[in-house]
Parts: structure tokens; sequence; C-alpha cells
């Protein structure tokens, strides 16, 4: 069972939270979006080995945020409120 | 009398208790503190079970949680537990312990006579063999004759399982001398520690092994040690088990109780783990090692010493290294033959006193039936014995280190892997290390413990004689002649590693999917390494080219109990409750579980006719008025500067038109396009609104607007606030609800031109305010009426008993269904799936026309969701006379000779209003085929539909009286 | 059709019960009047009067007015008599929605409290967090100390839920101080 810091919160354990999709998969507005990038939006993912970085929300408080962790060791680096990512 | 109880000592039974026990239908008689198999080696009963595919008859071998052998299925007034290893049971009065694998008994088993084709089912014998015609012929004979001990189906646990969270800075597994040492360093440091031990006494090997600390025998240092850190506050746990290490340093433990109650499951969190774990004795590779009266010699000594047991009066002890020694010695003291017979020529240690010692010599063969007779050695040497005790050196217990993720490094002089690299968070002392000497496990657990900060407590010293470590690896040779066993208790011998690397099962984890080795439930704690030696010898490879299999959780089985604590029953699945639950229940409501609640699914009482009850409540809510308990409906409060702007992304409709003081119904989108809820929007002012959501989507479209408000808009924009269980909504619709509700004295007109259809007003009812929504699900006029949950119970009684005079009903869910179906309104899930996308629920508006973005806006342009073939949603009506369809019939149509679906009911009831029945569907381009009649089928029946729209009942809209 | 009402136990009497087992004792708190308010919490506290500090899990709160922190920018307030201020979006900044009904409150006392928390939670009670919202038997609930005791707040529709979880939670707590 892994321990996740919530910006607000701290360290929670993982049952609390949610994963929210990988960071940095912006929202393309429009529907002139070309339909490979929509898709890429809703369906491509990394899925890295090691260093991730990704949108997590503390269920409790519905605190998005933005986590560095290593999906190998599971170690977590960095949590950032969404809104105070430098995004996300 | 060959294995027999000493007339004094044993350090762990008390004599001034005498406890009796069954075993296989025998009475055997022991002490308190005995385990289940001190007391059956106190009884000299040799043969204790049968092996899992040979039925080969099989002693005590260990005496701890290693034993390979002796399973035994417990039953009896404390707890029931199948496999159970008798040498960590405790042996309590009014306990059944029944062997495993045998019939009727270990002694006298009908199937022994498998053992004599053995040569003829080697391993994967089974799968090789009965392939044809279908191995699943053959699989339930099979499994009859193999396997170990049998679980009770009818057995109830005495209550669940209590678990416990905790946190510490420094948890010790293993109270040997190291743990303890760790353990006493580290509350010297003013860390909170946790000590954790499976044994029933803390102790470990001093419990049995010569030893002075300090200047004191070893049991006064353990006894000293356990108070002074129960004294100050540490938590010292005996019988239990650290099974798993998890990430982030949670460990798991299971803490067996000798008072009938249950397992407890410990999840501790602990800044640093210190594994002082030990090491488990290896058995040695000769022809019919598994002969019961073969024994571990370290278990021969705990059963000597702890048990006042000697296990054998002509003993052969072999070894390949120094820590026999002490065993034979003891063993000879006591008062038994002992024959020393030692693999290694050079260097040993001082010849033990009493003993004969037969020094190059390799134990190859034992023979005996039921019990050992004899053995002979490679010079040929026919030795008899009663009993054999072995020594084929130490396996360090690395399971919990390696489950860190902790890497093993192979130690070629101490002829063992060890842990390797340190991992974070934890440290390794004591045997588990690699020390031996006592003065080295001291010194391993202080710098186990350095780390943690500065102690003020001294390290132990040893102040004895000191154990030595010298040892000749002894590893089983390729071709050797007779049975040797490496793994007993899933009967893999070495022949059977042997032909695993003929067939090229070469990779560690090829051979124990293939052999099975290692994957019975003592997971190999005492075969692995032997195997895997094996195996390198085999091809030639080094022991750590070979490598380990993966160590995972949990290191000795764990009751699901456990696991499951007290989320069983009720418990499990919770579902939410109505605030009117108790009024429901005495008025007869039969409840059902929708959507996550507890809800009337109609009145009545269970034992009422069920469809026709519900019929009743659909027909008379049509006919004056119906009262129905909407609680559960979503209220979940947008509300800041920007919340307009807000609902408008969110939802599919345009909500920012909407006035305050009216509501809208409208579509969530997913961003794939797919609807994902629907329901009424309130606008209450100018920046506030109440998201209606469906009973069943309440939390996740709260997360979803959360996500959105702080993805999108900024926390300062808008603020969700999830309201719903605050208030009660009670529904009142039909075609008097308007005069039901006048009578209640609301405060406040409800003259259309005050509260049109799709508005809101507030009033009060005594002194709660109310607020009536205007909305309907049943196609006629209806009132949701908003109260305090708390304060509901009257306004219900009052609707009830204004009600009579109206000839109200009251329904349940079923009811509204049926109403709800007539009228072609949707049930997102129900009569939706994951690809519907909104116009295919004939709502295009919004799509064609909307310029701003909305969630799931790009999704409706997709190539798939412009396709013409797309499943529309439509009515079906069947001719008169026939029954309802089955919801789930698939709509079928003919293309190239095959039969193909275009389409499925989603809905499907019997109208008691129209006196018919109805169904709703999704049908391939169904919404330009009105009128035309298909084929549908369903568990090979063929019926026969007409294509309508949606709306079966009063589609002009009338009733609503909009 | 089973009536699944058989399966689940009845709502209790709020007012009446009561859950004692040696060093635990956990009661029903009715009557408090509680509000979500979410914003800009100074002008909340400027316009209501009642702090804008509002206590993290297992924080001590006093009186008879006081906050409980629940997300970064949301309080629970909690009152024994109502507030005199508007539901609804404020223009200084700040929203408030009444929850008096929709939380239903619980007291424990005792000196096993801590033996409660150990079994509903796997956060450290001595450790705190800026949030009195955590998972409580995997319910979501507000937790904090009032004087000597532990109030929760949970979901009124998972309240029997979370009652005969302390049940039995209460049980195994006496078993193991027996034991």
């Amino acid at each position: 069972m892994q321990l996740f810091t919530c910006p607000f919160c701290g360290p929670r354990d993982e049952t609390e939270f949610h994963f929210g999709g990988e960071s940095g998969n912006l929202r393309p507005d429009g529907t002139d979006v070309t339909a490979d990038r929509w898709a890429s939006y809703l369906y491509m993912r990394d899925n890295p080995k090691g260093a991730a970085r990704e949108i997590w929300v503390h269920m409790n408080c519905g605190e998005f945020f933005v986590m560095e962790r290593d999906t190998v060791n599971h170690k977590v680096e960095t949590s950032i409120a969404l809104d105070s990512a430098e995004h996300a | 009398m060959t294995a027999s109880r000493l007339s004094s000592g044993g350090s762990a039974i008390d004599r001034s208790r005498p406890i009796s026990f069954n075993f296989d239908g025998r009475t055997v008689q022991g002490f308190e503190g005995d385990t289940i198999a001190s007391a059956l080696l106190a009884a000299d009963v040799a043969v204790v079970g049968r092996s899992f595919k040979y039925h080969r008859p099989r002693g005590i071998w260990g005496a701890g949680v290693e034993e390979p052998n002796a399973l035994v299925d417990v039953a009896g007034s404390v707890r029931a537990t199948p496999n159970t290893r008798a040498t960590t049971e405790p042996a309590r009065s009014g306990l059944v312990a029944k062997s495993v694998n045998a019939s009727p008994n270990a002694a006298a088993d009908r199937n022994a006579f498998i053992d004599r084709f053995s040569r003829f089912i080697p391993a994967a014998f089974y799968y090789k063999t009965f392939m044809w015609p279908d191995w699943h012929l053959f699989e339930p004979r099979i499994r009859a004759v193999a396997g170990l001990g049998k679980v009770d189906p009818d057995w109830k646990s005495p209550g669940p399982a209590d678990q416990i969270n905790r946190h510490c800075d420094v948890l010790v597994v293993g109270a040997g001398p190291a743990g303890l040492a760790a353990a006493k360093l580290a509350a010297g440091a003013g860390k909170s520690v946790i000590l954790v031990d499976d044994q029933p006494l803390p102790g470990g090997s001093l419990l049995h092994r010569d030893a002075e600390i300090d200047g004191k025998p070893a049991a006064a240092w353990i006894d000293e040690t356990a108070a002074e850190l129960k004294g100050a506050g540490h938590l010292v746990l005996s019988s239990t088990t650290a099974f798993g290490i998890y990430d982030h340093n949670l460990i798991a433990l299971n803490q067996r109780h000798n008072d009938g109650r249950p397992d407890t499951l410990w999840r501790v969190r602990s800044r640093q783990i210190v594994l002082a774990t030990g090491a488990i004795e290896r058995p040695l590779p000769f022809a019919n090692n598994d002969l019961p009266g073969i024994m571990s010699a370290d278990a021969a000594l705990a059963y000597l010493r702890r048990y006042a047991v000697l296990v054998g009066r002509r003993i052969v002890v072999a070894t390949n290294n120094d820590s026999a020694y002490e065993v034979a010695v003891a063993l000879a003291t006591a008062g038994a033959d002992v024959t020393l017979v030692e693999i290694r020529k050079n260097a040993l240690p001082a010849a033990p006193s009493g003993v004969k010692l037969l020094a190059g010599r390799t134990l190859v063969s034992a023979r005996g039936g039921m019990r050992v007779e004899g053995v002979t050695l490679d010079d040929g040497t026919s030795l008899a014995a009663d009993s054999v005790v072995v020594s084929g050196d130490w396996t360090p217990t690395v399971h919990l280190f390696c489950q860190a993720r902790g890497k093993l490094a192979w130690d070629e002089t101490r002829a063992a892997f060890l842990p390797g690299d340190p991992v974070e968070g934890i440290s390794v002392a004591g045997a588990l290390s690699g020390a031996v000497a006592l003065s080295d496990v001291f010194s391993s657990a202080a710098k186990a413990t350095s780390a943690i900060g500065e102690t003020k407590t001294k390290a132990p010293r040893s102040t004895g004689a000191e154990a030595t470590g010298g040892v000749l690896a002894a590893w089983p040779i390729p071709g050797a002649k007779g049975r040797v066993w490496i793994d007993y208790q899933n009967d893999v011998t070495a022949k059977d590693v042997e032909l695993a690397a003929r067939e090229n099962f070469v990779s560690v984890e090829h051979l124990k999917r293939y052999t099975t080795l290692g994957m019975a439930t003592d997971q190999g704690k005492t075969s692995n390494l032997v195997g895997l030696a094996l195996m390198a010898n085999i091809t030639g490879r080094t022991v750590p080219e070979v490598g380990t299999t993966t160590y995972r959780p949990p290191f000795t089985p764990v009751p699901l109990a456990s696991f499951s604590g007290a989320l069983g029953g009720e418990l499990m699945s919770p579902v939410r409750r109505l605030p009117l639950e108790n009024v429901h229940r005495a008025n007869r409501a039969v409840f059902q579980e929708y959507g996550g609640w507890l809800r009337p699914a109609h009145y009545g009482g269970a034992g009422a006719d069920a469809d026709r009850t519900i019929q009743d409540e659909a027909r008379r809510a049509r006919q004056s008025v119906a009262l129905f308990d909407g609680s559960t409906l979503g209220k979940i409060e947008v509300m800041g500067p920007k919340a307009a702007e807000f609902v408008d992304f969110i939802y599919y409709n345009t909500m920012s038109t909407l006035k305050p003081g009216r509501c809208r119904y409208g579509f969530m989108l997913s961003e794939n396009g797919v609807v994902f809820d629907d329901g009424i929007l309130v606008r209450l002012d100018e920046n506030r609104f109440v998201v209606s959501c469906s009973t069943s989507h309440v939390a996740s479209v709260h997360a979803r607007l959360e996500e959105w408000r702080q993805d999108r808009f900024g926390r300062g924009a808008v603020y969700i606030h999830n309201a719903t269980s605050e208030m009660a909504t009670l529904t009142v619709s039909g075609p008097n609800s308007k005069k039901l509700l006048e009578a209640l004295d609301l405060g406040l007109s409800l003259d259309d031109a005050d509260l049109p259809h799709m508005a809101i007003g507030e009033g009060r009812f005594g002194e709660d305010a109310v607020r009536i929504a205007r909305v309907s699900f049943t196609g006629d006029r209806s009132y949701e009426v908003s109260i305090r949950a708390d304060r509901a119970e009257p306004l219900w009684a009052r609707m009830q008993e204004t009600g009579k005079a109206l000839d109200a009903v009251t329904i349940g869910l079923e009811a509204l269904m049926i109403l709800r179906a007539e009228k072609g309104y949707i049930v997102i899930g129900k009569d939706t799936d994951g690809t519907t996308l909104p116009h295919d629920l004939g709502v295009d508006g919004p799509r064609t026309k909307r310029k701003n973005e909305y969630v799931g806006r790009r999704s409706l342009f997709t190539d798939v969701a412009v396709q013409d073939s797309r499943l529309q949603f439509v009515g079906l009506t069947v001719a008169e006379g026939e029954p309802p369809l089955a919801t789930g019939t698939h709509a079928i149509a003919k293309s190239g000779g095959k039969l193909r679906s275009q389409g499925f009911v989603t809905s499907s009831y019997h109208s008691p209003t129209l006196g018919r029945p109805i169904a709703l569907a999704l049908i391939e381009r169904g919404a330009s085929r009105h009128g035309e009649t298909i084929d549908l089928q369903h568990l090979g029946m063929l019926r026969h539909a007409t294509i309508t729209g949606p709306c079966a009942f009063d589609p002009s809209g009338e009733r609503l009286n909009a | 059709m089973r009536n699944l009402a058989e399966k689940w136990a009845v709502v209790p009497d709020w007012q009446t019960a009561a859950i004692e087992v040696p060093g635990l004792a956990i009661r029903s708190l009715a009557g408090l009047s509680q509000y979500l308010v979410s914003g800009k919490l100074d002008a909340w506290s400027k316009a209501s009067g009642v702090s804008a500090l509002g206590v993290g899990a297992f924080g001590k709160a006093e009186g008879d007015c006081y906050a409980a922190q629940v997300a970064r920018d949301r309080m629970l307030v909690v009152s024994a008599t109502p507030l005199g201020i508007e539901p609804g979006w404020h223009d200084a900044g700040f929203g408030v929605t009444v929850v008096s009904a929709g939380l239903q409150v619980f007291e424990a006392e005792g000196s096993a409290t801590a033996e409660l928390i150990a079994r509903a939670t796997t956060l450290d009670s001595s450790a705190g967090s800026a949030s009195a919202a955590l998972s409580f038997a995997g319910a979501n609930a507000v937790v904090y100390r009032h004087g000597d005791r532990l109030r929760i707040h949970v979901d009124r529709g998972l309240a029997t839920y979370l009652w005969t979880w302390m049940e039995t939670a209460a049980r195994n707590i006496a078993a193991t101080a027996k034991g």
C-alpha cells in the first residue's frame, strides 16, 4: 500500500486517491481539431517505465494535483496542486 | 518405544497443566505449551501425514514455519483451519487434528499403493498423459487422490477478524538474539518500537541453542529484554507472523490467538524495518530422505530442549556443517546412542564428546517403511537407526527482504544467498545477514540500528562459547541412485528436476512451474535452494547464475478472514439508507438495491404478488395521485462568479440562458461523446445552480465537476458542494397532484402561472423551508418537494393523510420505471450503453447549433459519430395479445445468409394504463424506420415488433399541463 | 423478489442508540448546525464572525462554534446554534450550503478511542493532517477532536453502515482488551 502526498493534506494512504490521467495531456478545444489530435487526447498514453508525471485526485478533499513518481520503485518525488503546477 | 518425553526439562511446556487432543481418531496427551508436533513426537507417532502425490508416509521434519510434511486439518472447539503446520499450531484440549491426504488415516492410507507406480508418474505426467480426449474428464478423479488438507465448507467464523493499523519508528521482525538486541538498541535511541515474532515466546534460536549473554543464561536475558521493552510501552507481539512487506514500508502481520478469536491482521507503517528473520535448516540429499524419523537437526535440538522430547534412541546425525555438533552432543547427553556422519574430512570442529564421529563420509540412502530403520554410507557402511537427524546447512530467510525488492548476493563461503545492496528503510541483522557467532549477531544488530539514531543502551555481549559457521556445500548430484526428495510437500525428486532439465525447462521460473518445486503451501522454504543448486549442477552453471524465483507475500498462509476483517456480510458493500427508510418499512415496502441505495421496489409486503402490486401502483398513479420517495436524486450545488459559464461547459445543452427559478433537462457527456448522465439543472440565482444528477452518478458527477473546476476554470471561479443528503425529496405526481399539494398549505401559489412546468418555488412546511420543483419523470403533472432530511417524516405523513381522500397511491421504484417507460424517458446505462451519443437519443440541437465549447463536443463529429448505421432510440410495439419482449432481446437481420444483430431491447414492461406491452430499444437507423416491422430473437424464440417513437403514452404531453 | 430489508440492519433510533464497551462509548449527536463554506475563507470569517482557521484531521476544536478544514478552500462550519448567514453565493467571494441534516455526527469518548481510530483509518492520529476529511472505515468522513471526545461527521446515507461497523470494531476492541 503506497503513501501518496496530497499537496494540501499531506501523506495519505493510496486508497484515498484516484488516478486522473497523465500530466501534459492538454485538451484541444473546438470542432476543427483533427481526428488524430482528438484521438490522441482521448486515448493515447505513454505509460512510462520509471519517472512519470501524473494527475491524481485526493478523493477526500477533492484536490487535483500533479505527482511525479517512479512507476518501477514507486518512489514519490513531488506533489503540486494542479492549478499551481506548471502544467499539467 | 523410540521417541519419548524425558522426565524433566522442557522450557516451553508446563507439566502442571496436562492437555489432551485428538489426532486421527486417537487421543494424544501433552502439556500446555506443546505444539501438535511436539505432543505427537512425545507420543511416538512417526507417521503424521501422507504426501501430496505418491501418498508416501511422512513424519515431522522441522519445529517451525518451514515444516513441509506435518500438515494437519484442525477442527474442534477453537478454530478450523486446513493445512495447518503441526509444528506451529499449539496443542489444546478439545482440538481435533486430522492428517492430510490420508484415508482413513496417515498410518493406514488406502491410496498408499500409488507410490509403487511412482516411476511411471514423474513431473508433468498427468498433463502429458491425459490430454486425450479431454483433461477435464480425468481431472476430478486425479484431484480426489492428490492434494493436501480439506476445507470444511460448513465452518463458520466465530466473528469477523480484527484489523488494526499502527505506526512506529522501528519495526523489528524476529525476536531471536538479533531482533531482541536491535529492538533494545532502537528503544534506547528513544524510538517507538514494535517487535514481532511468529513463535509463542520471544528468543528464537536462544530458546534451544547454548548461549550466555552479559554473563547471564540466555533465558534470563530474553525475559529481561522483553520485559524491559514492554515496560517502556513498546509493543511486543508473539505468535505473530510478518508475512508481507508492501510499498513505502508497510508491513503486514497476522497474529494468532489462543482464546478462540479469529486471527488479527496488523498493518504497520514503520519508518525503519529491521529484519532479523534468521535462517532455515536444509535437508541433505540422499535416497529416501523423506522417511518418517528423518528430521532437521536443529528441530531435534528444539524438541529436546523446549519440549523435553528425545526423538530416538539410536540416532544418526548427518551434517555438512558445524551447527549439528551441538545437536549430536545434546542428544548423546540426553541418553541416545549417537553417530555423527560428517561429509567433511578437514577443518572440523572439536570432536563431539559421547558421540561416534565418522568424518569424510556421506549418507547415500536411508531404509525403512513407516519409519526409518537405518542408513547406508558412501563406503558401504550400514548403520541401524531409529532416527536420522540431518543438517544440510542454513538458508537465510530472505523472503521479506526480497519482497521489499532487495537483491540477493551469493556468498560462496557461506554457500548461501545473503541480502545484497541495502534497501531504503530496511536493514538486516543476525543469521539473515550471514552472522553465525553470537558476538557477530549482536554487532550486526548494532549496525542495523546505527542509522536510527544515537542509542543510550549498551549493545549486549556474548560471554559464552560461540557457534562457528564452517560448511562444505552438499548439493544433490545428478544421476544419483534412488529417489532423492527435494520438495517434500509437493513430492518433487531430484529425478523430476533432471527431467525438467532434459526437456529444457532450465530457467528457474520454468523449473518451478514444470515440476511444482516450491509451489506448495510451504513455498519451498526447505527445498528451493536445493532444487536450483541441482539445476545449476546439471546445466553447468553456478547457483547465482540460475538465480531464485520471485518472493511474494504471504510468507506463510494467512486466513482469508484476516484480509476481509469486518467487511463481510452487510458491511461488505454497504447500501445508502433513505431518511424515511423506517417509515417505508412500517408501510410494508419491499426493498431492493438501486444505484447503491436501499429503496422501496414496491409496497404491500413481501407476501404480495410483486408483479400485480407493481402494475396496480403504476395504474393508480395515472388515475389520481402518486407519492414517491425520490430523495436519492443528486443535489450538487455549483456556485461562484463563473457558475453559468461552468455549467455550459459541463452540459451538452446550453444552460447559461436558464432564468433564475427555472429548471432545464440536459445531458452530461463524457469526452468521448457518450451520454454519461441526464437530469435537471436548477438555477437558484445568478451564481448558484443545483445539479440534480441521477442517483447512481452522484459521486462520479461530483468528481468530474471538481476536476473541470480545478483543471479548466480555476479555483476562484466556481465552487462545488455536494448536498445530496441534506434534503429528502418527496414526489407528488398525477392529475390530482396539485390538489394534494394545495391541501398541505405550503405557503406559495401553485397556480400554473406562478409555478409552471420546469420552475421552482419556495415554501414552508411548519418551521421548515421547502423547495418545490415542478418537474416530471412520469409525464404527469408532478412536484418534487424537498425538505431537510431529518424533518421529512411529518411532511410525508401529511401527504399520506391528505392523499387518502384523493385515493393516492404510494409507489416504489418499479412502478416509476413503468411510468417513465410509457413516456419514453430514458435511464442512462439501461436505455443507453457505452456507445450512445446524444443524437442517437434524438437530441441533436446542441450538436448542430452550439458554438461554444462543452465536454465531449469534438467526439460528436467523428466518422463513427456521423455513421448512418448508428443504433437509435425507439419504441417497439408487439401484436395484440402477445406478451412483453424480454429486455435484452436482439433485433436481427439477415445479411449474406447470416443472422446479425441490429440492436436490442433496453426496457420492456406491461403498461397497465395502455393495457399492452411497451418496449424501448436501440435499433440500427431506428429513428427513420418508424412503422417498420422487424424480427427479434431471444433464447431461440423469434418475435416480431413494430418500430415506433419512444413515447407510448400521451405523446402530445397534455398531462404535464405545461 | 427477495426483500433486501432483511439483509440490512434497521436504521437505529439515533436518539437512544449507543455503543458501550469498556473504555469506549459512542453516541449520535443531534442538533448541530452544519455548513459547507467554500471560497475566500477570510471573507467568510469577516461576514460570519467565525474563525477561518479550521482544524485538521484529529485536530482539537473548541467551543460551540468552530470549523474543520475539509479541503484547501472549503470548511465544514459547526455550530450549536444556527448561524444567521444566508446559504448561497456571497459576492464577498464565498459560498455557503447548509448540511445540518446531510451529515450525521457521532461522538466517541473513552480511553479506547485511539483503538477505534486504529481500526478505522490508516492515518496516524498523532501526525495530523491539514484537512479533517479522511476515509473512516471506508467512508469519507470529517474527523477531529472536540474537547476530549472524537467527533465523526459522515454522509447521512452511510450513517447506519458506519454505526454497524463501529459496533463490530467495539466488540473487537473489547475482545482484544480481554485477550
